[in-house]
């Protein structure tokens, strides 16, 4: 039996983890560039800039995961 | 005087702290579990029998199930009471709000549909992570706001800020939009869709005191992983 299936705390705290991370840092992005838009009057710049870096960040925590899932994998091949 | 994101019924003053019902019912909820700690407690017995066979069982099953998702059993052994607290804490707040007569207190709420209460509850793991992260590594826990290259840093530091946000976001928002929905079907339609909703809420209370307390488990489990 693979490992994931084995340990499923460990996949359930995954999957919960990924789907929130990915949704809490492109929010955060977002509303964290508009507040700062606001503050300094710079119309869209930071919003830009934050949801640049909110989607970049949700790429690398998807990637992370990936890589991580296909260690597992290749771990329970073997 | 301290008034951030306090209800109209300040019940008396601590000093400058104005303290209202939200504050209350953490108290009693505080005593509640202590109370119920101390019975089962209070006369060990090595072939345990009762309320002290029901929590010797409920921790061993805690400590495999954290040991399982943490990987590392010193770990889980470490931070297991902790998360513990917080699920026990959090299952209570959440299933105060549905105690009958509770809707009766003029201004009453469940503690966790304050933000107040999630906030500091998301702040809490939020420190406990980077204390585990740099007991667990040292200095090189640092390396990993950088990892894989010093450009990372940005979108670590973005990542480090969004657990505990999502963290305190959803368990407020949750439970603060189920009790406004609950006092608007009351309003609505006073008995059969509220009784529904009642039921459905159960499920969501425990349901989200287990993502919180997953969540705050996976976060220090990466901190103190092999990839740090």
């Amino acid at each position: 039996m693979g490992e994931n299936k084995k340990n499923w705390p460990k996949a359930l705290a995954n999957a919960i983890n990924l789907a929130t991370s990915v949704a809490a840092v492109i929010a955060l992005g977002i509303l964290g560039g508009g507040w700062l838009d606001k503050r300094f009057d710079t119309g869209i710049v930071f919003t830009a800039i934050g949801t640049l870096l909110g989607v970049a960040t949700a790429g690398k925590i998807m990637w992370e995961r990936f890589n991580e899932i296909s260690k597992t994998g290749k771990k329970d091949k073997k | 005087m301290f008034t951030f994101g306090m209800l109209d019924g300040v019940l008396f003053h601590l000093g400058p702290i104005p303290v209202d019902h939200i504050v209350v019912t953490q108290w009693a909820i505080i005593a509640l579990i202590g109370i119920v700690a101390f019975m089962a407690t209070r006369n060990m017995q090595m072939v345990p029998r009762g309320l002290q066979n029901a929590f010797e069982a409920l921790i061993v099953w805690t400590y495999d199930f954290f040991t399982q998702l943490m990987d590392k059993e010193h770990i889980a052994k470490k931070y297991a009471p902790l998360l513990s607290t917080f699920f026990l804490f959090i299952i209570v707040s959440n299933y105060s709000g549905l105690i009958p007569g509770a809707g009766q207190i003029p201004g009453y709420q469940p503690p966790t549909a304050n933000w107040n209460t999630t906030l500091a509850l998301a702040l809490i793991t939020a420190f406990t992570v980077q204390v585990a992260g740099f007991a667990e590594h040292g200095l090189h826990y640092l390396g990993h706001f950088v990892s894989p290259s010093p450009l990372m840093l940005p979108l670590n530091l973005l990542e480090e800020i969004a657990h505990p946000l999502s963290l305190f976001l959803r368990l407020f928002g949750n439970i603060f939009g189920e009790e406004m929905i609950l006092a608007f079907m009351l309003f609505l339609a006073p008995f059969f869709v509220p009784s529904l909703l009642m039921g459905l809420s159960v499920l969501l209370a425990a349901i989200q005191a287990v993502v919180f307390t997953i969540l705050s488990a996976n976060y220090i489990a990466t901190a103190t992983g092999e990839g740090h």
